[in-house]
């Protein structure tokens, strides 16, 4: 993944597709600046998802890894057209991090409104927490995050 | 006990307890010798406001930080550190910190997390702390030992 050359797909992802809590804009507008952020600081690796003909489905991404704790955070940017073919790629991917970086778990940080992690991933994820009217959404009104985590033991 | 502004001299005291005190997420380093440029950003980085507890006698006990505020959704993480032999005094500076912090930023909430092997410090808030998660096995503390962190949330106003 390449800011210069995925920044257009990716920027109009953020405002459209099932995303996780990092790549939420939250009523914010992308820029290139925004772009290169989300793809280049405190990533740990990751990759994009395409169709047989050439389309962008999704972004997949382990960040803010923390290698003593022996976990990190897994950020999504996933077209739901493509739920069911994403699945699989999600699970590779997570697979393939387990085995490259020293990972016990993933933690997944998405909004109630923005992300239906279970759509992807099924049983494989738990949620631990919530919290409650944690992000505005216009006035009074306010969406919950949803805390979720992912077992590397669950996976094998 | 009281109140008091912190200074960058006070990362000489927080150097010599950070391994020994209970700390919320922003402040658990049991196990590690943090360098000082990595103390030198947690004491200051992303905080908007902090104060120290002082005893009498002028020795820090505690520090309550106000960290990655967040005036869009109006959320910000309460960040702690606290001598575990003095939490249980610590209630009234601890709510009068929280009446500050509601009182000069436009929040709604407050949340912050504990390693369950830290958790004294939640004794600060009593029940106003409301739980909202727990991420297990979060915190290495050495070989495959780990500490779960649990999730807390505080609310301004009459919520």
């Amino acid at each position: 993944v390449r800011a210069r050359e995925d920044g257009e797909w990716i920027a109009a992802g953020l405002v459209r597709w099932d995303r996780s809590r990092r790549l939420s804009l939250r009523g914010k507008t992308s820029s290139p600046k925004l772009v290169r952020g989300l793809l280049g600081e405190h990533v740990a690796v990751q990759q994009s998802v395409w169709t047989d003909d050439g389309r962008p489905t999704g972004l997949l991404q382990v960040t803010e890894l923390r290698a003593r704790d022996g976990f990190g955070q897994l950020d999504l940017l996933l077209d739901p057209a493509h739920a069911d073919a994403l699945g699989p790629e999600l699970r590779s991917f997570c697979a393939e991090a387990f085995e490259t970086l020293p990972l016990r778990k993933l933690c997944l940080w998405g909004c109630t409104d923005e992300l239906t992690v279970t759509r992807y991933l099924g049983a494989l994820v738990h949620q631990v927490g919530r919290l409650v009217d944690h992000e505005r959404r216009g006035p009074d009104d306010y969406a919950d995050v949803l805390v979720y985590e992912l077992w590397k033991d669950d996976l094998a | 006990v009281r109140l008091t502004d912190v200074v960058p001299g006070d990362i000489g005291w927080i150097d010599q307890v950070i391994d020994r005190w209970d700390g919320s997420s922003r402040w658990s380093l049991r196990g590690q010798t943090p360098p000082l440029p990595l103390m030198w950003a947690l004491l200051w980085d992303d905080v908007v406001t902090q104060q120290a507890v002082r005893d009498d006698d002028g020795h820090a006990v505690a520090l309550f930080q106000l960290a990655h505020v967040n005036l869009h959704d109006g959320v910000a993480e309460l960040a702690m550190l606290a001598d575990p032999e003095h939490v249980a005094h610590l209630g009234p500076l601890a709510t009068a910190f929280l009446a500050r912090v509601f009182r000069d930023f436009p929040l709604r909430k407050v949340t912050f997390g504990v390693a369950t092997d830290e958790r004294s410090i939640t004794h600060c808030f009593g029940p106003r702390a409301q739980p909202s998660g727990r991420l297990r096995q979060h915190r290495r503390r050495g070989g495959d030992v780990y500490a779960d962190v649990e999730l807390y949330e505080m609310w301004g106003g009459s919520r």
